[in-house]
């Protein structure tokens, strides 16, 4: 018992960065019906940033990063939605689509470039604190992730959903014409849209990165889970993407507990394409 | 099957208490008519009566909620789409609806696909049987082209011509399928008195040529003139059928376009 | 005049490639063209499930590597020799793809992608660590094709000549079964699946029966073409079969041109050679690839062959 709770804590952690990670994805594929892969490139940045903000100024100063962060994901996601999304809106044939998969492409090999090609650990200060709560134990770190991640979504929530910018964000988001024809600036929504999603994306990374392996390519098989998620909560789903990204979480670490550690990553891949082989024609119509 | 009415033994298409909702909305409720092979059939009502629902349902676009459809003598309600179209029915359109980057003719010839069988080895290796198969295809697609006056425009691509164009495209490939049963869907919309005359012209050829065609339209001049019977529909509901002379002249139906009682 | 040079233009590359390996006269030289080759048979498979019948699959690679370490499997630790095990391994990835896409391919829109590139994901994953079968981080020791000696003559595949002529063969061969489809009712198919999916089955096509017929076929020739490629490297890793390789492939069609017989060809040439060219460090590659990708994708997005084609109707007679 005390193990299926470990689990699920466990479980509850990591869903919350697939929440966050699937929440930027949702607000941007809602303006521009984009999968934006380029989400899973800013994440690594941020874990980079919080590596090198370690590396320069000590441990004490790693909640510092977060400021950085902010700033560089800010920009990059203003100047992707001008240069490449914005152009690419309502090109045939998946253009858009391609057009994310190329600035993924081309993010995470600048990190390549940048940081080079090999993965490393980073600490925190937070990581060698271990708390017991109950029968369960985890690391400070891992809490804050929790929390943090927890937070930045609620914040969100009641940004879209209880301010008046973000009733024109959801305006913008569902007809572009008709928003901006009320006078809704819809494109400086989808900028801001953009910036949340990148802000949120970036502080994912700086929240896991004490407890994973930093490298360019670290992105990659999180920001596919958060396309799942996205996916399997609705596209466009404010709250289908942070409770499906705890779903996954959960599914993800009971697969593993129970059934093999090695595979863990294929429990999420699995999962979805059972749920896509049932409901092909996806989940919730939006 | 003893259940079937004298009449709806020689029928073509038997529609029986159709239904179909879409979650609380009921499209179309309870409606019953049916085709005798080689007429002009109409269906006309005012916007919203649920006209294209019934085509969409006949063709498996959407699901029945109730009810059934006896094509030929068999149950098509059940069918997928592309089953539908070989078993003999296919409907153009109402909105443009075509392959734009497609040429004329090889659009046309996209149609007789369902009519030929050479397979993937076949087309590989370009056997005897391939090569027949497509110069009969070319022979046919010249002929549907020029039924729909399209010989002229043959090369270029779909989006590159005008509505009325489009519009005789998308008949001609719907022809390509060899139906037995033809339903168009406001063929003349949008079209001045030029190009509706071309159009009923080639619906006339379809006609000659042994087809039942079921049509959709707003045009009434065009439905007097072409309509063997025709069938008046309201919120979902038949509410009278008939031929066009006794259906112009009654007062439910042009209550139902004008929303008053004539007095 | 016209058409007679029209003709020729066929037998002429044909010529050119046969007569490459004399004019370059370096092993290194023939050793990229070669893997060049492998990956215009690659690029084009992909063109005909992308380009023609418009399934955007990022799960392509995974074929590629299921047909290449099924191959290498069975030579490396059963024993069989060359053509029974390429033969074999891609018998063994077509049925995968069969299995895989019937229900796959029922999947809309950006589900679809995301299926593939999940699919292409856990088929890296298992290869990676199933260790036993496939030897983890890499399967090494797959044997070159046995010498042969026929009419006289004497293949020695210990030497870079014979395998890029057997490469170039193929190359051939797959490019000319894309254009034999595309040019037949099935090709017919494939454009209507991809221009109005909904009307092309109100005209009767068994949409869910044609993308599966496309999918095969190119997945096929994509193990096909990891079996080449197997037994070339001598060694191969689980990387093959990932988002990387897919997402490469996807990148030599966009801007070779989809659709096009110039872009199946100049897409890998373009995007093998340049960094080449530029002397650039392999680490520099997808920074690269993501670049042209966009540069591509936002100002030409026909690519250099669907460009070209467009300038006018006689290019377009020019360049296939």
């Amino acid at each position: 018992m005390t193990e299926f709770l470990q689990y699920t804590v466990n479980g509850l952690i990591a869903g919350s960065a697939y929440g966050l990670l699937a929440l930027a994805m949702t607000l941007i594929y809602g303006i521009f019906h984009v999968p934006n892969f380029a989400l899973g490139a800013i994440y690594a940045l941020g874990a980079f940033v919080s590596f090198y903000v370690i590396q320069w100024l000590g441990p004490a100063y790693y909640l510092l990063s977060l400021f950085p962060i902010v700033l560089l994901a800010g920009i990059l996601g203003i100047l992707s939605e001008k240069i490449v999304f914005r152009p690419l809106h309502g090109a045939p044939h998946a253009a858009g689509f391609i057009g994310a998969l190329g600035l993924y492409s081309i993010l995470e090999g600048g990190w390549s470039v940048l940081f080079g090609p090999t993965w490393r650990s980073l600490v925190s200060p937070y990581n060698d604190v271990f708390l017991n709560l109950g029968p369960v134990s985890l690391t400070l770190q891992r809490l804050l992730l929790f929390i943090v991640c927890l937070l930045f979504a609620l914040i969100t929530y009641l940004l879209i959903f209880r301010t008046l910018m973000g009733k024109k964000i959801r305006a913008s988001s569902e007809n572009k014409e008709v928003a901006s024809l009320l006078g809704v600036a819809t494109d400086r929504m989808s900028s801001l849209t953009f910036v949340i999603g990148y802000v949120l994306s970036g502080i994912a990374g700086a929240l896991i990165a004490p407890t994973a392996l930093v490298g360019a390519g670290m992105g990659l098989t999180p920001i596919i889970k958060g396309f799942i998620v996205v996916a399997l909560g609705g596209l466009g789903s404010v709250t289908g993407a942070i409770v499906g990204g705890l779903i996954l979480g959960l599914g993800e670490n009971y697969g593993a507990a129970y059934i093999s550690s090695m595979y863990k990553d294929i429990f999420s891949f699995g999962i979805f394409l059972l749920v896509l082989l049932l409901m092909p024609q996806g989940l919730y119509k939006r | 099957m003893d259940s079937l009415k004298s009449e709806d033994r020689s029928s073509l298409l038997v529609v029986d208490r159709l239904s179909v909702n879409f979650g609380r909305l009921a499209a179309v409720s309870e409606l019953d008519f049916n085709i005798q092979a080689q007429e002009i059939f109409g269906l006309i009502g005012p916007n919203g009566a649920g006209k294209t629902t019934v085509f969409n349902a006949i063709t498996s676009a959407v699901p029945l909620s109730g009810g059934t459809i006896r094509f030929d003598g068999q149950d098509v309600s059940r069918l997928k789409p592309h089953q539908i179209t070989a078993a003999g029915i296919v409907r153009v359109h109402q909105s443009a609806n075509v392959f734009p980057e497609t040429t004329v003719r090889e659009h046309v010839m996209t149609g007789l696909h369902c009519r030929t069988a050479t397979s993937v080895l076949g087309a590989v290796l370009n056997t005897p049987f391939c090569r027949k198969e497509e110069a009969r295809g070319h022979d046919k697609a010249g002929e549907l082209m020029a039924l729909a006056l399209l010989e002229d425009v043959q090369g270029q691509p779909a989006s590159s011509l005008t509505w009325a164009q489009q519009k005789r495209l998308m008949v001609a490939t719907a022809l390509a399928t060899r139906p037995k049963l033809l339903l168009l869907d406001e063929p003349v919309a949008g079209m001045n008195s030029d190009e509706i005359e071309e159009m009923l012209d080639l619906v006339a050829a379809v006609r000659k040529q042994g087809m039942t065609v079921f049509v959709i339209e707003h045009n009434m001049q065009v439905m007097m003139r072409i309509c063997d019977r025709m069938l008046v529909m309201n919120y979902g509901r038949k509410l009278t059928e008939g031929n066009p002379e006794k259906i112009s002249q009654d007062p439910k139906v042009i209550e139902a376009y004008l929303g008053y009682k004539q007095k | 005049m016209e058409r007679t040079l029209l003709a020729l233009r066929y037998p002429l590359l044909g010529l050119l490639v046969l007569l490459l390996p004399f004019l370059i006269r370096s092993n290194y030289w023939i050793y990229m063209f070669t893997l060049v080759g492998i990956y215009i048979i690659l690029a084009g498979s992909l063109d005909l499930i992308y380009g023609y019948t418009g399934l955007a699959s990022l799960g392509h690679g995974a074929f590629f590597g299921i047909g290449a370490y099924a191959c290498g499997i069975l030579q490396v630790k059963l024993g069989y020799s060359i053509i029974p095990a390429i033969v074999l391994g891609t018998l063994f990835t077509c049925a995968f793809s069969a299995l895989s896409g019937w229900p796959m391919l029922r999947i809309k829109g950006p589900y679809f992608a995301l299926g593939t590139l999940a699919m292409g994901s856990m088929v890296t994953i298992v290869i990676h660590n199933w260790d036993s079968l496939t030897g983890g981080v890499s399967l090494s020791g797959i044997p070159l094709p046995p010498t042969i000696e026929f009419l006289g003559l004497r293949i020695d595949f210990s030497e870079k000549l014979p395998y890029y002529y057997l490469v170039y063969f193929f190359v051939f061969l797959s490019l000319f079964l894309i254009r034999r489809l595309n040019r037949s009712r099935l090709g017919r198919a494939f454009q209507a699946i991809r221009e109005n999916g909904d009307l092309a089955e109100a005209l009767g096509i068994n949409i869910l029966r044609y993308k599966l017929i496309s999918f095969v076929i190119a997945s096929t020739m994509a193990a096909f073409a990891g079996g080449l490629y197997a037994n070339y490297m001598g060694s191969i890793e689980p990387e093959i079969a990932g988002g990387h390789m897919s997402f490469n492939l996807l990148v030599m069609i966009v801007v070779g041109g989809a659709r096009t017989l110039t872009g199946e060809i100049v897409g890998p040439l373009l995007l093998w050679f340049l960094p080449e060219f530029l002397e650039a460090a392999v680490v520099y590659r997808p920074l690269f690839y993501g670049l042209v990708l966009l540069i591509v994708i936002i100002l030409v997005p026909a690519g250099i062959g669907g460009k070209f084609r467009s300038l006018s109707p006689r290019l377009a007679k020019w360049i296939p």
